[in-house]
């Protein structure tokens, strides 16, 4: 384990925080860090930072408790970012360097990379008024990583680009996380989540709800349920099911043609589903198991804490 | 190089680099020399010849202002031959009197024609000699300018009383003696010599607090502008966002030290600048105007001629101003400018840390520069009225107002070592415990967002941990 947070607490002024909120990430993954606006994942990653301290419990980088010399690193790319406008970004960046501990050799030679790749090389004596917001960005995010942080926490990072400068964001954190750098992805964007993430945490209400792999967490919020498409008429599909399966839903695309969504209950397998249709003589075309989205789990599990919260 | 150099070294190179930075601290000293340059040719007299027609009703005040007029020239032409070799020769009086031959009525209508050359029309009533609440009048097309009243005045009533003196058969050279008055000058006792006379050259203490007071001024505005810098920096990183990104490798209070460092290094270099600026005008500027200030030129200066009168005034000006304590003078305000500056940039940083715009600054902003002004005015009241009294004592001990009254204290060299000692030490104390203060308020407000603040708010950010 690269990171531990062990039963973190933090309040503000009448205000809970964190509330016994306890992690661990694996090295050379991407951790999405998700929960509604006002969380808590904030008050989180600025623990982390050490930017405020937790008013219980305790951080773990690589077996040593949290301490000023982790500042290097790490690397935060924070949701609300901005450079200053009347500084050249070739200067600001380095000046940013620096203060993560590089040397102005070391800075400069990574900074000219890193300008190389993404194609911003002859922006080196602009200043940031002169350049729009997705160009400010790739500053900001280069600025993220430039001094090679073992965790990376990034704060919604595709949002303002557009779909290839995001994907080229996205290709350059995975490549990140091959050369061995842990991510932390705290983001609003489920279908990101989906796409990179291997772990997440879900943190509603200032504490932890949810945790795991992204794939063992949506095989757990499968709900058995299977859209399969036919040919010939839905009243004879809908007839050949027992009370062992539930039609949810139904869909013709012609007069052929059809779509039932069907959930198996009880210890039923889909064996048993299509056993029981082949013998009343369906004729099937394709079955898709439904896995849900992350979406959906996000509002599930937020909705059902939160009525369990105000209940209590 | 460490976290804070480096903050400190982005603050002053970007501010130091500024157009708007180069431009003030080159055209400053030039700025504050046309300044006054402009205040003092405007408040001269212009040196105009002026026409006076005299309606004179008693018969006989004109026949004497002539004689008086006269005699001035005759003095004034001998006196020149005296200071020829200084090259000051007085110029002759810019006033020409002709008298009418007429009547007030038609006197007036050849005044007011529109090619009159008359500027001023002075009318003496018949019984203006005997009754002395009887008044003359100056009737004008332009407002006279001061010079020119009070010249007209003193002939008048110079005239009118060699006229009365000879009518009552007073001895001139008797009224004289019993007329003059006695001056009284304060003389502070330090400024006496073993035997109790008056050391020359020593600052007149009234003169003196009033250059103690320019710096004072300067104070409170380096004060003011820097600390708003301070402030201005401080809501640029939250407004931009950018603080976000810094805190993560910096420590807050390495952020807030850092600019205040930053800054104030920017406005000493200002001020060095403007030293060395206004040092370079002196020198190249005084030859040029004639003007010399060498001890030995100006005691040649005093004579008891009315208008030598004004010169010996601003040689007594030059004389104090040369002999104030410079070195002290300088190096106590560096060192209360240094302290002011941090005791109340701490307060502009939490101010800027505090809200989300300089819009919301100024609830903030104004029981800050209430002691800066109050420090002001009361010193500048103190000075005119009881320099050495209580009021100045406390006003350069309480560390708020200390840096703006204790130079005046300085410059009258009114003040014991201790008590400047005592005065600094508050100072430090207090800066110290303003930037503890302003540390906490800036730690928390920096990142609180979308908040309207209040004083409450912030007395809870103090007791955040």
């Amino acid at each position: 384990m690269i990171f531990e947070a062990k039963n973190i607490h933090k309040s503000y002024h009448n205000h809970v925080a964190l509330n016994d909120v306890s992690l661990s990430v694996e090295k050379q993954t991407i951790f999405g860090l998700l929960g509604p606006n006002g969380a808590g994942k904030t008050s989180l990653i600025r623990i982390v930072n050490q930017i405020t301290a937790p008013d219980s419990g305790e951080i773990i980088i690589n077996g040593e408790r949290l301490s000023p010399k982790h500042i290097e690193q790490i690397g935060y790319l924070p949701e609300e970012r901005g450079l200053y406008k009347k500084m050249e970004i070739g200067e600001q960046a380095m000046y940013l360097a620096q203060l993560k501990g590089m040397s102005k050799q070391d800075a400069k030679r990574e900074l000219l990379q890193w300008f190389e790749k993404f194609e911003i090389g002859n922006w080196w004596n602009k200043k940031v008024e002169e350049l729009s917001k997705g160009m400010a960005q790739k500053v900001q995010f280069i600025t993220t990583v430039l001094h090679k942080p073992k965790i990376l926490i990034l704060d919604e990072p595709f949002s303002g680009f557009d779909p290839i400068n995001a994907n080229l964001i996205k290709s350059e954190i995975m490549k990140l996380k091959e050369e061995g750098a842990t991510i932390f992805l705290s983001t609003h964007n489920m279908g990101s989540v989906e796409e990179i993430c291997d772990n997440i945490a879900l943190i509603n209400s200032s504490k932890k709800v949810l945790d795991g792999k992204v794939t063992d967490i949506k095989k757990d919020f499968s709900k058995n349920m299977f859209d399969i498409d036919f040919k010939g008429n839905m009243i004879g599909f809908a007839n050949a099911l027992w009370t062992n399966y539930e039609l949810v839903d139904k869909q013709s695309f012609d007069n052929e043609n059809h779509r039932a969504t069907v959930k198996i209950l009880g210890d039923n397998t889909l064996n048993n589903l299509l056993s029981t249709l082949i013998e009343e003589n369906i004729e099937l075309k394709q079955i898709n198991e439904i896995i849900p989205t992350m979406s959906e789990i996000f509002i599930e599990v937020v909705n059902t804490n939160n009525e369990l919260n105000r209940k209590n | 190089m460490n976290k804070t150099g480096l903050i400190i070294k982005r603050e002053y190179l970007t501010r130091v680099k500024k157009k708007s930075f180069i431009l003030m601290t080159v055209l400053g000293p030039i700025l504050f020399a046309g300044f006054f340059a402009a205040i003092v040719l405007l408040a001269m007299p212009k040196e105009e010849n002026y026409n006076i027609l005299v309606v004179d009703e008693t018969t006989i005040m004109y026949e004497g202002m002539e004689l008086i007029l006269k005699k001035e020239r005759t003095k004034r032409i001998i006196d020149n031959k005296a200071r020829e070799a200084n090259n000051k020769v007085e110029e002759d009086s810019f006033l020409q009197f002709h008298e009418a031959k007429s009547s007030y009525a038609s006197a007036i209508v050849e005044f007011q024609k529109e090619d009159s050359k008359y500027d001023y029309l002075v009318y003496l009533p018949p019984n203006l000699i005997d009754k002395a609440d009887n008044k003359a009048n100056l009737v004008y097309k332009k407002a006279p300018n001061s010079p020119t009243e009070t010249k007209i005045t003193s002939l008048i009533n110079e005239t009118r009383e060699a006229l009365l003196m000879e009518k009552e058969g007073v001895d001139k050279a008797k009224y004289d003696k019993i007329k003059t008055k006695v001056g009284l000058t304060p003389i502070a006792s330090t400024n006496l010599d073993e035997s109790g006379n008056p050391i020359e050259n020593k600052a007149e203490f009234k003169i003196a607090a009033f250059a103690g007071f320019g710096f004072s001024i300067i104070i409170v505005m380096f004060i003011l502008t820097f600390g708003m810098q301070v402030m201005r920096g401080v809501i640029e990183e939250k407004t931009n966002r950018i603080i976000e990104v810094i805190i993560s490798s910096v420590k807050p209070f390495q952020i807030m030290m850092g600019k205040i460092v930053g800054v104030g290094l920017v406005g000493l270099t200002q001020f060095l600048f403007w030293i060395i600026l206004t040092g370079i005008l002196v020198t190249v500027i005084t030859p040029l105007l004639g003007l010399d200030s060498s001890p030995e030129a100006m005691s040649q200066m005093s004579s008891t001629d009315m208008a030598e009168m004004v010169d010996s005034g601003k040689g007594q000006v030059l004389n104090t101003i040369f002999s104030l304590p410079w070195l002290a003078l300088v190096s106590s305000f560096l060192v209360y400018f240094l302290g002011g500056y941090l005791l109340y940039s701490a307060l502009y940083a939490a101010i800027g840390a505090a809200v989300d715009s300089e819009t919301d600054t100024q609830q903030f902003l104004v029981p800050v520069m209430i002691p800066l002004m109050l420090g002001l005015y009361v010193a500048q009241l103190s000075v005119m009225t009881n320099p050495e009294g209580p009021a100045m004592f406390w006003l350069s001990m309480i560390p708020l107002t200390s840096p703006v009254v204790m130079l005046i204290r300085i410059a009258m060299e009114s003040v014991e070592l201790w008590e400047v000692l005592l005065s600094i030490g508050i100072l430090a104390l207090t800066f110290v415990g303003t930037t503890w203060l302003g540390g906490r308020i800036y730690k928390t407000g920096i990142l609180m967002y979308g908040k309207k603040v209040t004083y409450k708010e912030m007395f809870k950010w103090i007791r955040y941990k």
